[in-house]
C-alpha cells in the first residue's frame, strides 16, 4: 500500500542546520522500531544531512540515550 | 589554543544526593582550574532511564557541561572521567566553530520559517471564515424579518456563532501542527514494512 509520494528532507523543511545528539525526539523519528537507522532512501534525507544524522545517533547510542538492538526485537 | 567543549557524563545513581553533587563540582573546579577554562552551562538532566543497561544499572544521572578550556587539558579530563568508577560514561567533544555558527542561523532560520508559515495558515483560513460571517448575517436578517422585536435574540445566536467559528480556527491550527509528527510516523512504519 505504499503510496508514491514526492520525498522531502525534513531537515530542510524544519529549518534544521545542525543535527545535536542530544535531541532525542527528533533522533528517535529517524529509528525504526527494532532501533535501525532508517535508510535515506526511505525517510528522504538529504546525502549531507543524512550523514551528521548518523552520526549523532551512534553518539546517542553510545550514551544510552537510544538502543543499538530495542526490547522489542530482543 | 582555547576552543569550545562539550562534556557529557552518565553518573551512578545508587549513590546519595550530596555524592552526586560532589561528583559534578569536582569536573566543574577540574575545568575551571585547567587554562582558559570558563563553564558557559551545566544541564542537570537528573536520573534518566538508560536505553540499555551499563554495569547491570537501568538508571544513570545525566549532566551536560558546556565550556570553553585550552585543548591541552582534554587529556586530564578524560583520564579523570575514565578512572572515576562512579561516572558509568563519559563523552567529551570538541564543537567545532562552523557548528557554533550553524547553531545560530538555525535560530534565525527557525522563526522566519515559523513566520512563514503562520502567515500561510492565517491566509488559508481567511476565505472560509468570512463565508461563515456571511452566512450569519443573512440568516439573522431574514430572522429580523419574521419576527420584529426579537433583536435580543438574534444577537445572542450571532455571538454563538462566531465563538463557534472561533473554535473552528483553533483545531485546523492544531491539525497543521500536529501534521509534522504524523509524516513522521509515516516514515517510521514505512522504515519497519521493508
Amino acid at each position: 500500500m505504499m503510496s508514491i509520494r514526492k520525498k522531502v528532507d525534513r531537515f530542510h523543511e524544519n529549518g534544521i542546520l545542525y543535527i545535536d545528539y542530544k535531541d532525542m525526539k527528533l533522533l528517535s523519528r529517524f529509528i525504526t522500531e527494532q532501533g535501525k537507522i532508517i535508510p535515506r532512501r526511505i525517510s528522504g534525507t538529504c546525502a549531507k544531512n543524512q550523514r551528521m544524522l548518523v552520526d549523532a545517533i551512534k553518539r546517542a547510542r553510545f550514551m544510552a540515550l537510544l538502543p543499538y538492538v530495542s526490547d522489542t526485537a530482543r | 589554543m582555547v576552543r569550545r567543549y562539550e562534556l557529557m557524563i552518565i553518573l551512578d545513581p545508587n549513590q546519595s544526593d550530596e555524592a552526586i553533587k560532589e561528583q559534578i563540582d569536582k569536573i566543574e573546579n577540574l575545568i575551571k582550574s585547567t587554562e582558559g577554562g570558563e563553564i558557559l552551562n551545566i544541564d542537570n538532566w537528573g536520573k534518566k532511564r538508560l536505553a540499555y543497561e551499563i554495569q547491570k544499572r537501568p538508571f544513570g544521572v545525566y549532566v551536560v557541561y558546556e565550556f570553553n578550556m585550552d585543548s591541552t587539558g582534554t587529556t586530564e579530563l578524560e583520564r579523570h572521567c575514565r578512572l572515576d568508577a562512579l561516572n558509568l560514561r563519559h563523552l567529551l567533544l570538541h564543537v567545532p566553530v562552523k557548528v557554533l555558527k550553524l547553531k545560530e542561523s538555525e535560530k534565525a532560520l527557525k522563526s522566519s520559517l515559523e513566520d512563514r508559515r503562520r502567515r500561510m495558515a492565517e491566509q488559508s483560513e481567511e476565505a472560509p471564515v468570512v463565508d461563515l460571517l456571511q452566512t450569519v448575517e443573512t440568516e439573522s436578517k431574514e430572522e429580523g424579518d419574521d419576527k420584529e422585536g426579537d433583536d435580543s435574540e438574534t444577537k445572542v445566536e450571532e455571538e454563538a456563532k462566531d465563538s463557534e467559528a472561533a473554535t473552528e480556527k483553533e483545531a485546523v491550527e492544531e491539525v497543521v501542527a500536529e501534521s509534522s509528527d504524523a509524516e513522521a510516523e509515516v516514515v517510521k512504519k514505512e522504515g519497519a514494512e521493508s
